[in-house]
């Protein structure tokens, strides 16, 4: 590899006759590419899934070879601003793995830091950063309650701040609902404003076309099919982009849709079932709340025997809430819904389960097995697979992966499996939350064409969608879900006629070019308001290194150490009085030191008490005791009087452990610990750091194990006994959560945490500004001193 | 050397582990130890550091069964552990035990023998603690010796042999491809 000169800079890269191979494996990911980018140009890059887009994104940026392991033969070079720590901006798809700290000044400064931006230089480039990407909240602001949206502009005010040369965009709204997907899409747009230069992966990119200069197609082996100017090529291959399954085929042409959506493009034209076809569903003044918040209210519909019925809104608006009622999931909090004229709670849940069919958005929820096949047949199977199975392997395209984990298969083979193990059984109606969302076109095609089939058959389908295209040729019925009620309920045509409920619903926020003036791109800026509200707006800032308390004031590693090394005195007080004292002093601390009043003092020890009475019983009934102390016998157990004072003391010295560890709570911020670590104690950044951003991604969890534990309800005779087995349960979440660390070390890497910045305490600069004082050394000795004097003394 | 990927995959799998600790503090005491005996309840006692088996499993990297164990242990204590700093304390002597077990056969062996081997040294530093903390020392010397006994069991089988098996399936679903376990494997 060799760096351009300075007067050739107009040409950032150049790539020619590259080839990449994975470790092990013999067929390359990307075979022969020739490809450039100059300042100010943007590229769009389109092929198939696993066409090695994403490769060759990350090859440019130079996330390969540095953080991920390949072979890369051909030549590369690189203009010398690109090569440098945060010359290219990433952005990934996963707008959760990308983060690694709490706050938004803090997740933007550990870029700067890893560039050695002098600390007091970062809150101007923070700042103006932020502003650039029209993100307009606090510094302090936690970015976890943030939006999809908000949390990719966040991703790119990061870039940003580092003035990056180039952007990579790896599909960054696969993640993404329609008007979060437009957030992205505008600030896209603005950066082609400026002219900076840019590399987008994108599945849904009809608004882009406008704002790509060239387009680069790859073929399914990973090689470059053709590229040139965007427009051009797209128009003139659309047929090639159906036919390797880039669009899906029912997708309209971006030309055809400025016009409103076209008749011809209804292949359906039935007209609705009328009334007095029996209802397979229906719903009587249906709400659902959750504590003050209502989801949607005065929700009344019918869904016809044998219908299709596309449930489309924005996301939050409760159209997975509504699927999930229907299959009496989540009951309504007032209101009646019925399946076949019997309520939804009516029914007896084996004939419920067998008569609606649910298909989750995660397939991974459903798998309870360790291979496809025993998956396909609902048991564990022997050598020999049923012809049931084999069927439905070739049906759905999984031939051949009968023996494989369906956690190891790909994105859309996880997808069809799902389908595929809920249509083997006959069902009445099929409930399927967005099942074509994030997926392929092929995959998507194979989906769509199964359930059309069904309907055939005579069966029911609702499926919740953000496709619009996809409603327009296969519903025969659209419900939409918005700001808290049904906006519309009927044919597609309708609503299709109603261009302004359209976009109230935010129904088109993924297909309208960016540059059509009947959209004012501020419309969806009102889905952004995060779900809390900082009223101090920027003030928040200076909270940000402001302390209250004594404690506060203090370094947090310092103040873990004394607390720690207090409970370790502790062990050695063997009176009720001793051990009282420590607790006593703990409490004290919390008081004078931490600001608590006595309740938050009482709110903290109180839940554990119960527990410690335990001990105590444990104590009394089981310690040793010499020949002449009484018992009592009663049953197997022996009491003693003894062994309850014991009990009594080690119950007082676990509660003062509780206490030391409420006062380090009371006066640490997880992040200032963090950076203390690394700034304070010298451990090596990669460790600090790392933690955190592990740490970080528990909450996701939480939303995860719910979804989860309904998946395995619905699957029916198996729940008893898929609570024994465990991995069952384990699986899913682990490997989400491997997948996900993975994730997170690379978009890490990517701003510039590599080499000595990460291995070295030294060798980085801190926004936070935590230090060690006298004060810090004086608080662990008085501190540890005062508590062996109360030991001897008392 | 550690890779970023490790640390973070290892602080992961840490806070999962932790939060399973935290359940297993307020479950295990009533049901085991404060009705039937002591030793009945160190039967469940490697549970605690799984977390001690399971990364250094996956990842192979010297210190990765002390460090899981202390951030498991850290997270259990952030989640409101009623041990409090004691499980942090806990976490330091059972991540030093398991840790010393993989040493034993210089970090480069994970299969059975040294898994087993490192969960029961884990539970050596557990009954360390035990002794010191929790006033272990006012049983009898027969209920101590029980107790530091199956508490190594336990580890050995909960903390080495379970651990192994879950990291076996994880590897069977395509996850860890780029971790030293299925690098090793190759």
């Amino acid at each position: 590899m060799t760096e351009l000169r300075d007067h050739e800079s107009k040409r950032l890269l150049a790539l020619r006759n590259v080839s990449l191979f994975y470790e092990q494996s013999e067929t390359p990911v990307l075979s022969n590419i020739d490809f450039e980018i100059h300042e100010g140009e943007s590229v769009l890059f389109l092929g198939p899934s696993g066409c090695g887009k994403s490769t060759l994104a990350m090859l440019c940026a130079n996330l390969i070879p540095q953080a991920i392991e390949a072979r890369v033969l051909g030549e590369i070079e690189r203009a010398r601003e690109l090569s440098a720590p945060g010359g290219v901006g990433y952005v990934f798809q996963d707008p959760d793995a990308q983060f690694c700290m709490l706050h938004v000044a803090d997740e933007v400064a550990f870029g700067l830091e890893n560039l050695r931006i002098a600390p007091d230089a970062m809150d101007l480039r923070i700042q103006s950063a932020l502003r650039a990407t029209n993100l307009d909240v606090a510094f302090a602001a936690e970015h976890t309650a943030f939006s999809g949206g908000m949390k990719q502009k966040l991703a790119i005010a990061s870039a940003l701040a580092l003035d990056a040369k180039l952007f990579v965009f790896d599909e960054p709204t696969a993640n993404l609902d329609p008007a979060s997907s437009r957030l992205v899409f505008e600030r896209i747009a603005e950066l082609h404003r400026q002219h900076r230069s840019m590399i987008v992966i994108e599945h849904k990119f009809d608004p882009l076309l406008p704002v790509m200069d060239r387009v680069l197609l790859f073929d399914a082996s990973g090689r470059i099919y053709r590229s040139g100017d965007t427009q051009t090529v797209v128009r003139e291959e659309w047929e090639w982009l159906i036919e390797v399954g880039v669009v899906a085929p029912w997708k309209l042409r971006p030309t055809e849709r400025l016009q409103t959506f076209p008749a011809h493009s209804f292949i359906k034209n039935h007209p609705l079932r009328s009334k007095d076809v029996a209802p397979a569903i229906s719903i009587v003044n249906g709400a659902i709340r959750f504590g003050e918040h209502t989801v949607w209210r005065d929700v009344s519909l019918t869904i016809a025997k044998g219908s299709f019925t596309a449930v489309v809104g924005p996301n939050g608006a409760g159209k997975s809430t509504l699927l999930q009622v229907m299959r009496g999931l989540i009951p309504l909090s007032s209101g009646q819904a019925q399946v076949f004229l019997q309520p939804v709670e009516k029914w007896n849940k084996r004939e419920f389960a067998k008569a609606v069919a649910y298909c989750f958005q995660n397939p991974e929820y459903q798998f309870i097995y360790e291979r496809v096949g025993d998956e396909l047949a609902d048991r564990l199977l022997e050598d020999e697979i049923p012809e049931q199975v084999l069927h439905l392997l070739l049906e759905f395209g999984l031939e051949g992966c009968e023996k494989n984990s369906p956690f190891a298969l790909s994105q859309g083979q996880k997808r069809r499996l799902s389908v595929a193990a809920m249509v083997k059984d006959e069902h009445e109606i099929y409930l399927l939350d967005e099942p074509t969302f994030g997926q392929d076109a092929k995959t998507q095609q194979m989906i769509v064409d199964h359930l059309v089939r069904l309907q055939e058959q005579g069966r029911t389908i609702v499926l919740t969608t953000h496709d619009m295209d996809l409603v327009g040729r296969f519903a025969d019925q659209v419900i939409v879900v918005a700001e808290e009620h049904i906006l519309y309920e009927g044919p597609p045509q309708g609503l299709f006629r109603d261009r302004e409920l359209m976009h109230r619903a935010h129904l088109l926020d993924e297909c309208m070019t960016l540059v059509e003036e009947a959209y004012p791109l501020v419309q969806s800026a009102k889905l952004e308001i995060p779900k809390f509200e900082d009223k101090q707006g920027r003030e928040e800032q200076i909270l940000l290194q402001q302390r209250q308390s004594f404690l506060q004031k203090l370094n947090p590693g310092f103040v873990l150490l004394a607390s720690l090394a207090v409970t370790l005195v502790a062990m050695f007080a063997h009176t009720i009085a001793q051990a009282l004292a420590m607790l006593l002093l703990a409490v004290f601390l919390m008081a004078a030191l931490a600001w608590l009043s006595p309740w938050q003092i009482l709110k903290r020890l109180f839940p554990f008490i119960g527990f410690y009475v335990l001990y105590v019983w444990s104590l009394t009934a089981f310690a040793a005791v010499g020949p002449h102390t009484q018992t009592f016998h009663f049953l197997f157990y022996r009491l003693s009087w003894t062994g309850f004072y014991d009990g009594v003391v080690l119950a007082l010295r676990m509660l003062s452990a509780v206490a030391f560890g409420a006062l380090f709570l009371a006066s640490a911020d997880l992040a200032d610990f963090i950076v203390a670590l690394s700034k304070n104690f010298h451990i090596k950044p990669k460790f600090a750091y790392g933690m955190l951003a592990g740490i970080r991604v528990v909450p996701l969890f939480q939303a995860e194990w719910i979804k989860l534990k309904q998946a395995r309800q619905l699957r029916g005779k198996d729940v008893r006994l898929s609570f024994l087995r465990p991995v069952t349960y384990a699986l899913p979440l682990l490997s989400q959560a491997i997948r996900m660390s993975e994730r997170v070390a690379i978009a890490m890497e990517a701003r510039g945490f590599q080499g000595a910045v990460a291995a070295d305490a030294k060798a980085r600069t801190y926004y936070r500004k935590v230090s060690i004082h006298v004060w810090d050394y004086l608080y662990f000795l008085v501190l540890v001193t005062v508590a062996i004097a109360l030991l001897i003394l008392v | 050397m550690w890779k970023l990927r490790d640390i973070v995959v290892a602080a992961i799998l840490s806070v999962v582990c932790g939060a399973i600790y935290m359940g297993w503090d307020w479950i295990t005491n009533p049901l085991f130890a404060s009705t039937m005996s002591p030793i009945v309840g160190a039967l469940v006692n490697g549970l605690w550091w799984i977390a001690a088996g399971l990364v250094p499993y996956i990842i192979r990297r010297p210190g990765a069964a002390f460090f899981s164990e202390v951030v498991s242990a850290c997270v259990e204590f952030l989640f409101g552990s009623p041990y409090s700093l004691g499980a942090v304390i806990s976490g330091l002597v059972q991540g030093a035990g398991s840790e010393l077990g993989f040493a034993l056969w210089k970090w480069r062996r994970y299969d059975l023998i040294p898994m087993l081997v490192a969960g029961a040294l884990g539970g050596v530093g557990n009954s360390i603690q035990w002794y010191f903390e929790y006033q272990g020392d006012q049983y009898s010397i027969p209920v101590i010796i029980g107790y530091t006994l199956v508490t190594m069991l336990s580890g050995a089988i909960l903390a080495g042999a379970l651990p192994k098996w879950i990291g076996d399936a994880l590897l069977r679903t395509g996850t860890l491809r780029n971790f030293e376990i299925a690098k090793q494997r190759r």
